[in-house]
């Protein structure tokens, strides 16, 4: 009998194990999938460069020594095709976004293209153009020995191999360089979440709190507190698609009378401050649960209002509570996708602005994962950031957490 | 003497004013207090309303445009390109997807909350529990990479071990496997709160009976936590009903259904209306809102439907005990 | 009542077992290759089974009904409204590359400008012709379509600035040489020499030697385009004062709506609406748009998974897959 229970009671704790063996095993899983497919890619460019590629247009005033040869530093690779005359070698490449790009590997300190100056009107106009390793070229423009202009490079269908022989046969000087920085960043999106973060807290945490102030110290015990209450909880079990639904039938309207059009970072984040408001609601009023009655008492004793107990008494007492609802807050704000493809839009932003849409992190994955080339690569390396940054801030709640519980003990 | 009591008078006053004003800043404060709340509390009323005014606009249209309201609730076919609209097998699709998922979540869920509550100790429960808010805190969007890239695939190489052939992993399966692992944090937090909440007492009595500490775990404690359990499975359903943008990347889009067998593509009421608002505008727009409306009406029908289970479960406990 | 509970439960608990551990036996192999992509890094398939695999059921892919290429497709293959109920409905050029590319037994359409090998994609030849920029340009593939746009009404921008950008943006992708370059090195299909230098086009369009940088080119509609027009448009702004542009490409249907239909003025208003087939003239009238035209044609290629062994489609073999009649790969060419 007891031999019997035994084995039974053994499998039963081996069951347990298993459980959570599958459980450890999704995770380590899901974490090794996005790292091997991301970490590769996730480098500085990546990680702030523009997601569109930056075209440079520039043009050369002045001649160029026809006699000079330039000589690369060190042995190039084979695949290199150089200029000699020009100062400059170039490779066949797969950019981030597979497409064909010939990528500049080596400018010469002394090559003419150092002379070139931007030629596209604004600001920089005039201004020495940037020529570096890891710049692409679109096509070259030079002028042959009969004074008539030739076009080479990768839009003229032309290999390295093909065009560098070309223009060191016949170019006696270069007078368009047209390249590109290549693009595949998530810097806008970055910058679009941050934007996102601010407005969005910016609405809901005020409402939140004061609605969590109403439920701890004002509501009675009536029919309209119990509405109150479940009205929130049941927003709480509302999807985010119907968030985002709502964002573009109630939220849309209304700004559309502030002059907004169209989506936006502003109705995003107005759809998001209401999708976070049951979160901030429920921590925050947990949070004030947790202060002591006694705190409030003794305020009141002293003779101060209700309000100067509320906001110089209980709220500081809360603020770590607080403070973790606003992090929790965040780590969904950067999470979310459902309710901004709708209210955001998914054209991908380099310079996002309030007024206008762009994509957070999250729907930059969405769109890399939907879009015309499929890359999983750029979106690994962008779930890489996204994770590590949802990871820290859960990390911090439980720090700030463990804290303040030690200082309740002390 | 006088010149005292005249001081008392005038400083009075002054606080007569003072808590005067005060109390005016009461009352303010109160009622802003009370307007946050209000307007809390009015978002989902307001969601319900306007999703629902739009939704119903592809039903009032004029005759050749309206949608036939009993077949888009009926319907097993959904062709836009016919401006045929049929919902029932999508609904029938998110049901068998959802449930199954949280069904197949629900085990390892209640298993690893006792692992973490009452076979674990110290270091290594707070080890558990940290796996188990890191998947809970992992963005969907990630699960839809991690599905899409591993999921479909393992999924796909199954289903050619038993010579069945996949449209590349994109199947009910596999929507069943991902939400399987979004609702399983879900579900186990709710479970090993539940659990933790179980008086000590009745852990004490069981033993000194003579029971083992797993079948004090097993039929005792379990069976006490079964209101949480059941609170986590309904929270775990919301979020498998809702998950859209995971969901959509390796659902596939069935024309036509339900698919019944695990490695047909299916579509889900998010599927639907996440690849609809996407693309189109006119009667293929506005039709989207009204998936969504159903959406919601799946949703708390379920949580009814579990509370009522709920409310049943503990009038047999209550019996029992 | 417990003890069937508990039953129930362990019965549960070993199919999930079982289902794991059928799980865990796949799991090393595309570990142990670790990074690069994932269908790519899992090269099970192709080496175990000689494709396609089990049954040979011919897996239809389809375009969502808002797409230009699913027209463009249906309308040369003849088939509108036939499709057959088991096809797989994808949202994006991209998604359906990239799942075919993952189902043996599956065959879909893409545009030309796709990268087949990428995405582990085969390009059929239809009628025994090629898909080639050489062979859509003399005409003998005919599996094709043209790339429209269409814009507001010229006195419905925000401004007249924006007016100008936007013609200037038009006049330089669809007349000028370099225009036509870019769009053909995207892979697109127009007559590059055929077009009139920049530079002369240019005097008509003073716009594009001021800064722009504070004006954005709204884009919409067609998934298709988005390749060339964001290549046209990336290589405008180095010559027409920075100027900006967002691309939100999610389908045909959605071009015309965006920028004259129902949406100009909605949260989704757009400057330049593209749809990859024609406008159509009864549903989608351009005639108050400021220019509407084709700037590019191209083809539709039909695709199958890299290791299945056909190689060409007639219409016939098409229209009989795509409706159902025919429904497993053995049966194809018969």
């Amino acid at each position: 009998m007891t031999r019997i229970r035994k084995i039974k009671d053994t499998v039963m704790q081996s069951f347990t194990w298993i459980a959570s063996g599958i459980s450890a095993w999704v995770l380590v899983a899901i974490l090794v999938f996005i790292f091997s497919n991301g970490w590769k890619l996730l480098d500085r460019s990546v990680l702030f460069g523009d997601y569109h590629a930056k075209n440079i247009v520039s043009g050369f005033s002045d001649e160029h020594d026809v006699n000079a040869t330039f000589t690369p530093p060190e042995p190039l690779e084979d695949d290199e095709v150089i200029s000699t005359r020009f100062g400059f070698a170039v490779r066949d490449e797969i950019d981030k976004e597979k497409n064909h790009v010939h990528t500049l590997t080596w400018v010469d300190d002394h090559s003419p293209l150092r002379n070139g100056k931007i030629t596209t009107a604004g600001p920089t106009q005039g201004k020495p153009a940037p020529f570096k390793a890891g710049m692409n070229i679109n096509k070259l423009i030079f002028i042959d020995s009969s004074g008539e202009e030739i076009t080479v490079g990768r839009l003229k269908q032309q290999s390295p191999q093909e065009w560098i022989p070309i223009l060191e046969r016949d170019a006696r000087q270069i007078t368009e360089f047209h390249g590109k920085e290549p693009g595949g960043g998530m810097r806008g999106s970055l910058v679009a979440t941050l934007m996102l973060i601010g407005l969005s807290l910016l609405f809901s945490v005020p409402i939140g709190i004061f609605a969590a102030i109403y439920l701890y110290a004002i509501a009675k015990q009536n029919r309209l507190t119990m509405f109150v209450r479940s009205s929130i909880e049941l927003l709480a079990g509302v999807p985010s698609i119907i968030f985002s639904m709502m964002g573009i039938t109630l939220i849309f309207p209304i700004i559309q009378l502030f002059g907004a059009s169209g989506q936006s970072i502003i109705l995003g984040s107005l759809t998001m401050a209401v999708l976070l408001l049951p979160v901030l609601i429920r921590q925050t009023e947990e949070a004030l649960r947790s202060v002591p009655s006694s705190y409030a008492q003794a305020s009141l004793a002293l003779g101060a209002t209700q309000t100067e107990t509320l906001f110089r008494v209980v709220l500081p007492s809360a603020r770590n509570g607080i403070f973790s609802a606003c992090l929790l807050a965040v780590s969904r704000i950067i999470g979310e996708s459902a309710a901004l493809i709708f209210t955001m839009g998914t054209a991908i932003q380099d310079s996002p602005s309030v007024g206008s849409g762009a994509t957070s992190l999250a729907v930059q994955i969405y769109v890399l994962m939907g879009g015309e080339n499929p890359n999983f690569e750029l979106a690994s390396a962008i779930s890489i950031v996204i994770l590590i940054l949802v990871l820290a801030l859960n990390l911090t709640v439980k720090v700030v957490s463990a804290l303040s519980d030690k200082k309740g003990k002390a | 003497m006088g010149n005292t009591n005249e001081n008392y008078m005038a400083s009075e006053a002054k606080f007569a004013k003072i808590r005067k004003r005060r109390r005016g800043t009461d009352v303010l404060f109160r009622n802003l207090f009370r307007i946050a709340g209000v307007i809390a509390a009015m978002m989902v009323i307001l969601i319900i309303i306007f999703v629902t005014s739009r939704g119903v606009r592809p039903f009032l249209g004029s005759a050749e445009e309206r949608v036939d309201l009993k077949y888009f609730l009926t319907g097993s076919r959904w062709r836009a390109d016919q401006g045929i609209y049929g919902l029932g097998f999508v609904i029938i699709n998110t049901l068998i997807v959802s449930v199954t998922g949280g069904l197949l979540a629900l085990p390892l869920a209640i298993l690893s909350a006792v692992l973490i509550t009452r076979i674990a100790k110290g270091k290594l429960s707070i080890f558990l529990t940290t796996i188990v808010e890191t998947l809970a805190a992992i963005p969907s969007v990630v699960y839809g990479v991690f599905a899409a890239g591993k999921i479909t695939i393992l999924v796909r190489d199954l289903a050619n071990l038993f010579g069945i052939s996949t449209y590349g992993g994109n199947s009910s399966l596999a929507v069943i496997l991902l939400l399987a692992i979004m609702t399983y944090p879900t579900m186990t937090t709710l479970a090993v709160s539940g659990i933790r909440a179980v008086p000590k007492e009745l852990d004490s009595a069981s033993l000194a009976l003579g029971a083992t500490p797993t079948q004090t775990s097993f039929k005792v404690i379990v069976p006490a936590a079964r209101s949480s359990i059941a609170t986590g499975f309904t929270l775990g359903l919301g979020r498998a009903f809702g998950e859209a943008t995971a969901v959509s990347m390796i659902a596939g889009n069935a024309l036509a259904g339900p698919s019944w067998n695990p490695f047909d593509i299916t579509r889900t009421l998010t599927s639907t209306m996440l690849t609809g608002l996407h693309e189109t505008s006119g009667i293929d727009y506005e039709i989207r809102f009204s998936v969504g409306v159903v959406l919601m009406i799946v949703i708390v029908s379920m949580n009814l439907l579990v509370h009522a289970a709920k409310r049943r479960l503990e009038k047999k406990g209550g019996a029992v005990s | 009542m417990k003890k069937q509970l508990m039953t129930i439960l362990t019965v549960v608990m070993a199919l999930v077992m079982i289902f794991t551990l059928a799980a865990c036996e796949k799991k090393p192999d595309p570990n142990g290759s670790e990074p690069v992509v994932p269908d790519k890094t899992d090269p099970a398939p192709s080496k175990q089974d000689p494709p396609p695999v089990g049954d040979k059921t011919i897996h239809v892919y389809t375009r969502d009904s808002a797409s230009g290429t699913r027209e463009g497709f249906e309308a040369v293959i003849g088939f509108k409204g036939e499709l057959t109920e088991k096809a797989n409905e994808v949202s994006s050029n991209g998604t359906m590359a990239q799942q075919v590319g993952q189902d043996v037994n599956g065959i879909g359409y893409v545009s030309l400008v796709t990268n087949f090998a990428e995405n582990n994609l085969k390009p059929l030849s239809y009628e025994g012709v090629e898909a080639t920029e050489a062979n859509v340009i003399n005409g003998t593939y005919t599996l094709k379509r043209p790339f429209c746009f269409t814009t507001r009404a010229a006195d419905d921008y925000k401004s007249e600035e924006q007016k100008q950008i936007v013609a200037a943006f038009l006049a330089y992708m669809t007349d000028s040489k370099e225009g036509r370059e870019v769009v053909v090195a995207a892979g697109g299909i127009t007559d590059v020499e055929g077009g009139k230098p920049w530079n002369e086009i240019k005097k008509n369009h003073p716009i594009v030697d001021q800064d722009n940088s504070a004006l954005t080119i709204v884009c919409g509609g067609s998934t298709s385009v988005e390749k060339c027009v964001k290549a046209a448009l990336e290589s405008f702004q180095g010559i027409a004062g920075n100027v900006q542009f967002k691309l939100d490409q999610t389908g045909s249907g959605d071009g015309w709506a965006r920028v004259l239909g129902d949406e100009k003025d909605g949260p989704n208003a757009s400057d330049i609406g593209f749809a990859s087939r024609k406008f159509k003239e009864d549903k989608e009238p351009v005639g108050t748009a400021m220019r509407s035209e084709a700037f590019c044609q191209d083809a539709i290629v039909a695709v199958v998974h890299k290791d299945n062994p056909l190689s060409n489609v007639t219409k016939d073999d098409l229209y009989k897959i795509f409706t159902g009649a025919t429904a497993t790969w053995d049966e194809v060419g018969k």
